[in-house]
């Protein structure tokens, strides 16, 4: 609560410390003269002193309205809610196929530390863990276009198809940006995993385990990896908040219209209002993942409960 | 007829950069039914790696070579899976760190119901049934199967970990310095329990410790371990009150006495290096009664109470 508190006012100063307001963009149309200017500064409130636009935005806020864009005059909220239903299925997808992906090389890596295999993929969870983002989706656009969609999440041209066509049409759309986010985090993922995992593994009780008699696989899984998984899980809520909060350069390079390029638009156009509800939905969001992580821990690991 | 038998059993660890160390130097130990027996030394003597070694639960870095019989079975013949095929049915294991020894995450009574299941010993509710009988069997209340390890104080998991190694039944049950983290009080309560419980399951029962005072309450026969070498081996009473070989006297006058105003003694020197070869008597080099023969290695002899010592053997000493 009072982390959100803060953030309505970091963003609103912050923004507003930005040279330019929103009528610095149109204002650059030769037509438009200095009484319109201030005429639009007017209807936007911008000519107020910044403690009563403050004020004017919380008590707006309090009644749960986030306000209308400046660009478009549509509901900052409606355009969000709008923004995260289309990030949160790529987010998602791509989240999970990173962490399943990570999880099990990791884990593998673990299991011979030292051999060839753990050095390949040691290594290579390395360098596409330092690749940034940008440059590995601009490679699968030149790699993949033609193949697979590489922009927006649905083919303009596909009208009044049927269910399944819509479906596919999606699915295609969403493999690219999806493949990108898991790539991103793969490295991260398996190189946290493998660490956490090696530690488990020389646990006593590891030793117990085996002393019980259990198979390799029951060992490492059902075992060593049970305990190694918190980390894992910290990770991934962590990673999930700031992934809602939109996945920026994915989502740029991929022409995905989701929370990250909304944000972009948004700063380009001077847009506060927009701008603010991006960051309060985003802190929210950081925020709840993160309590969801610690109530994920208490539940995996009895000793955290109490 | 023994239950575990251990012929010229050898450890080695290989270090990455090529170099071995021989931890076990050929170990002959022959382990009846309903046995109890101590393995006495100090650190780094080998006793934790031929029990491990049995087991064949040592790392991958480390080379096993002679014979291990567990209840009839080969274990280190065929690999990772006859061994698999003793533990816990056959021979169990206690451990000695009794907080680290159990899964953090697991309920005790999972942890103890699992391997009977595992095992395809019985049904998931039979287990649940035999586990609340062997919380029952080492002094715990049924209760105790729903908590988790960190709930539990040392001495309950210690109990707990003697619960889980008994549960599936085994005919050799390993202990691997089960009271050194306990206080002196439940450290007794423990070797109690131990060797009642194993004469009451007719368990044989191979104990590796350096507290002489459990020797002497739990086990009937003790075994000494120098350098990788078992060096004595006869009845506890026989080798704790009138002992032979020259390492174990110096040992057992190491111990210190309460209640008596001595100085603490020690015997000087370090044991080997296990990475060289040694040749002859290992104990040599800190032997008072050292002579020319030392240099060739003794063997194990004698009937009831075997010492393995040229200085006994040639009457130069008793």
């Amino acid at each position: 609560m009072v982390i959100a508190l803060v953030a309505t006012l970091f963003s609103f100063v912050l923004f507003r410390t930005l040279p330019g307001d929103a009528v610095t963009n149109i204002a650059q149309s030769p037509r438009i003269t200095p009484e319109v200017q201030a005429a639009l500064r007017h209807n936007f409130g911008l000519d107020r002193p910044l403690w009563t636009q403050y004020a004017l935005y919380m008590r707006e806020l309090a009644r749960g309205n986030l306000g209308v864009s400046f660009t478009d005059a549509q509901p900052v909220s409606g355009k969000i809610i709008q923004a995260a239903k289309n990030t949160i299925p790529m987010a998602l997808l791509g989240t999970m196929m990173g962490i399943i992906v990570g999880t099990i090389i990791g884990v593998n890596a673990a299991y011979r530390q030292g051999s060839a295999r753990d050095r390949v993929i040691t290594g290579s969870a390395m360098i596409l863990y330092s690749l940034p983002v940008q440059w590995i989706g601009l490679l699968m656009l030149v790699w993949f276009a033609g193949v697979l969609p590489t922009s927006g999440m649905s083919d303009p041209y596909l009208i009044d198809a049927g269910f399944w066509a819509t479906a596919e049409d999606r699915l295609l759309h969403i493999i690219l940006p999806a493949t990108c986010v898991a790539l991103l985090l793969f490295g991260a993922f398996a190189l946290v995993v493998r660490s956490s995992q090696l530690e488990a593994l020389s646990d006593d009780h590891v030793l117990t385990a085996r002393a019980k008699g259990y198979g390799n696989r029951r060992v490492v899984w059902r075992e060593a990896f049970r305990s190694a998984m918190l980390p894992l899980v910290s990770l991934s809520t962590l990673t999930l908040g700031f992934l809602i909060g939109g996945g920026i350069l994915v989502e740029t390079v991929f022409g995905w219209p989701g929370v990250g390029r909304l944000t972009v638009q948004a700063v380009g156009a001077r847009d506060y209002p927009l701008l603010q509800g991006l960051f309060l939905v985003i802190t929210l969001s950081v925020v709840a993942f993160n309590f969801l992580g610690d109530v994920l821990h208490a539940v995996l690991d009895p000793r955290v409960a109490e | 007829m023994s239950v575990l038998e251990m012929r010229d059993l050898h450890v080695w660890f290989d270090a990455p950069d090529g170099a071995s160390a021989h931890a076990v130097r050929g170990v002959d130990l022959a382990v009846s039914v309903g046995e109890r027996v101590g393995v006495l030394g100090e650190s780094g003597c080998g006793k934790t790696t031929a029990i491990l070694a049995a087991m064949g639960l040592l790392p991958s870095f480390a080379s096993v070579g002679g014979s291990v019989h567990i209840d009839g079975v080969d274990v280190l013949a065929g690999g990772e899976k006859s061994a698999r095929s003793v533990r816990w049915t056959h021979a169990a294991m206690i451990f000695q760190g009794a907080m680290s020894a159990m899964n953090p995450v697991h309920r005790i009574g999972k942890q103890i119901a699992d391997p009977m299941v595992f095992h395809k010993q019985c049904t998931p509710s039979t287990a649940r049934e035999r586990t609340r009988k062997v919380l029952e069997l080492v002094g715990l209340p049924a209760s105790v199967a729903q908590r988790y390890p960190h709930e539990l104080s040392g001495g309950m998991r210690q109990r707990a970990g003697i619960a889980m190694a008994v549960a599936c039944e085994p005919k050799v049950l390993f202990a691997d310095e089960p009271t050194t983290a306990l206080d002196v009080v439940v450290q007794a309560q423990i070797g109690d329990l131990l060797s009642e419980l194993t004469q009451r399951l007719g368990l044989a029962l191979v104990m590796v410790t350096h507290d002489i005072g459990m020797i002497a309450e739990t086990t009937e026969r003790a075994v000494v371990m120098y350098a990788g070498v078992i060096v004595e081996d006869g009845r506890t009473f026989d080798v704790l009150t009138a002992p032979r070989h020259p390492y174990t006297r110096l040992l057992l006058e190491a111990t210190p006495v309460v209640n008596r105003d001595r100085p603490l003694v020690s015997i000087p020197g370090t044991p080997p290096r296990l990475d060289e070869a040694i040749r002859g008597c290992a104990f040599a080099a800190r032997c008072p009664q050292a002579f020319e023969a030392c240099t060739t290695r003794p063997t194990l002899l004698g009937e009831a109470h075997r010492v393995a010592c040229h200085a006994v053997e040639k009457g130069r000493f008793s």
